[in-house]
């Protein structure tokens, strides 16, 4: 179910986010206590060869319902450690504007980590990670230092930590997406962590998605792109 | 509109003039394949949306079309496009691709005569002027006609300029000074050059000089060559004419739509407020846009280089093949013209 339908739902707004309508939310525009995520430079890293067609693994990855009143909590613990908050009334007046960020910003999130098939190809100076109905994230090795993609509508960032590949996309209106790509040492299983923030609220939301390998049957049609042909596809012998 | 009103003006006047004139001595062009300019820092050429491989097929099929231009005037005698300067260039023509992204043309131009006289070296910039012409669907479609028209009108209000004596020089120093580069303790002493590279005409040889006789011949053998490295170009030219245009159609329409979406979006606010659901996903909208606009330009190229490489390649490898013979033959015949002149000058 995705957020939107969930908080649609009355029952379960009262059975899931008891603390959601007491949180005294005009603190947290103030508060903002997480620093920004920032690549760091120049550091030690091996290329991994993530190459290959990935589906997503829904049992190992985050659920989201649980992660979202995880991350309602954790907000609501920020603000007002002493208390529980739990029987407070509902909170009315400035409090409704940063409750919209916050939901806001947890249905975001939901439709961004959905990425259920990649496809990853990867030679030693370049990695392209192809996300099904979203733009590819991409991402080219210099001399170790990161590379900054610039766009009128914001910029992204990606290089390597160690045997990590993360990509930093800093966007308009105080948006920022951070995925941190790991390949596990049996090479069999790939996790995305995602971290978004927005200046609008003090807690980051992070969503950690696993996949596993499948194989995309053979096939003796090889097409390739071409202008004036669109597709030109030939047999070819296996 | 004025600026094409005039330059199909001066075209004609130009024309005009040249029929009025056709006594007068006719000049060859060598046109040189022009410079990729290409960033060494491969940042440097992505920031500045450079794909070397379609880099690569422009340096060749601009200057095929200018050779087009050039021929089309009835202005000039033989056009040559060759992959090096010309040695024995009456009028050699050189260029850099300084811009080229389906919208705007820049190409940095320099046209020298043999005698050193600069007869251009400018910028030559224009916007692509979509035009449809059932007269010429070759020459008459190209999205940057006037550009080239340009160039040409350049060149000819410098050569109407010129006096006939001073064309006759100019060939008679390309002749001289191919020759020289063949024999050059023979033929330098008919030159002289300053140190700002113009030549001048001490004297000629004599017209029945075996030397220079054996010199034309080696030139005529070279345009032999010569002719048959023009023909690889223009079967590059041809080949690739659809798909280049294509691809320029394409560009400027990617350009087009991302100068309009950048417009509206800098414009209009959009009334959500900020780090709401809608106004983060906007923020994502654009941005997620903005890439896929790229990674669409990257399929574009890919495309377009699927399609021409194997004419590329086959260019490439003919070119590579007639300049190995063109070395030879050279190599040769300076072994013999050595060998004469030891004969004659014991």
């Amino acid at each position: 179910m995705a957020i939107h339908q969930l908080l649609q739902s009355s029952s379960f707004q009262f059975r899931h986010f008891p603390c959601l309508f007491v949180l005294p939310v005009f603190l947290l525009t103030a508060c903002a206590t997480e620093e920004p995520a920032q690549l760091p430079d120049e550091t030690e890293y091996e290329v991994v060869d993530m190459s290959g067609n990935w589906e997503k693994d829904f049992q190992l990855s985050d659920d989201f319902e649980t992660e979202f009143n995880l991350y309602m909590f954790d907000i609501q613990r920020r603000i007002n450690p002493q208390q529980d908050g739990i029987n407070r009334g509902f909170g009315g007046g400035g409090a409704s504007g940063s409750m919209e960020s916050i939901v806001g910003l947890a249905r975001f999130t939901e439709e961004i980590t959905r990425m259920p098939i990649l496809n990853i190809e990867q030679d030693r100076s370049r990695v392209n990670i192809d996300r099904e109905d979203d733009f590819a994230l991409f991402c080219e090795f210099f001399n170790r230092q990161n590379i900054v993609t610039e766009t009128p509508f914001g910029t992204e960032q990606c290089g390597w930590n160690r045997e990590q590949l993360l990509f930093l996309l800093n966007l308009t209106d105080g948006l920022q997406i951070y995925y941190q790509v790991t390949l596990s040492p049996d090479s069999r299983q790939l996790n995305i962590t995602t971290t978004v923030t927005s200046d609008q609220v003090s807690t980051a939301m992070t969503i950690s998605n696993y996949y596993r390998r499948y194989d995309v049957p053979e096939s003796n049609i090889d097409c390739i792109l071409t202008l004036t042909r669109n597709n030109v596809c030939r047999r070819v012998s296996n | 509109m004025i600026r094409i009103i005039i330059l199909i003006v001066c075209l004609v006047a130009v024309m005009a003039e040249s029929h009025a004139q056709s006594d007068r001595p006719i000049l060859d062009i060598s046109l040189k394949a022009f410079e990729m300019n290409l960033p060494d820092d491969i940042r440097l050429q992505q920031q500045a949306d450079i794909y070397p491989a379609v880099r690569q097929a422009e340096a060749r099929y601009l200057p095929s079309f200018l050779k087009l231009i050039l021929e089309d005037s009835g202005y000039w005698g033989a056009i040559r496009l060759l992959p090096d300067i010309d040695s024995g260039a009456e009028v050699q023509v050189s260029a850099a691709i300084l811009e080229s992204d389906g919208a705007t043309l820049s190409l940095a131009i320099r046209a020298i005569d043999a005698t050193g006289r600069v007869w251009t070296d400018k910028i030559y910039t224009n916007t692509a002027v979509e035009s449809v012409s059932l007269n010429n669907p070759v020459l008459g479609t190209d999205p940057f006609l006037y550009l080239y028209t340009e160039i040409n009108n350049d060149l000819g209000l410098v050569y109407s300029s010129l006096t006939s004596a001073q064309l006759n020089e100019i060939k008679s120093i390309a002749t001289l000074r191919y020759a020289a580069a063949l024999a050059p303790e023979v033929f330098s002493l008919y030159l002289e050059s300053n140190e700002e590279g113009i030549y001048t005409l001490i004297r000629f040889p004599a017209a029945n000089d075996p030397l220079l006789l054996r010199v034309q011949e080696i030139r005529e053998h070279e345009y032999v060559f010569i002719d048959v490295v023009d023909e690889q170009y223009e079967d590059f030219f041809v080949g690739i004419k659809p798909v280049y245009d294509l691809w320029r159609r394409y560009r400027r329409d990617q350009l087009s739509s991302e100068e309009d979406k950048i417009n509206r979006e800098l414009r209009q606010t959009d009334g959500f407020r900020r780090g709401s659901y809608m106004s983060l996903k906007e923020s994502y909208n654009n941005f997620r846009w903005s890439r896929m606009q790229d990674q669409y330009l990257e399929e574009i190229n890919e495309g377009f280089i699927n399609e021409v490489l194997p004419t590329d390649v086959t260019l490439e490898d003919s070119l590579y093949h007639l300049s190995g013979t063109l070395d030879e033959q050279y190599q040769e015949w300076q072994e013999i013209l050595k060998e004469f002149w030891l004969l004659e000058n014991p």
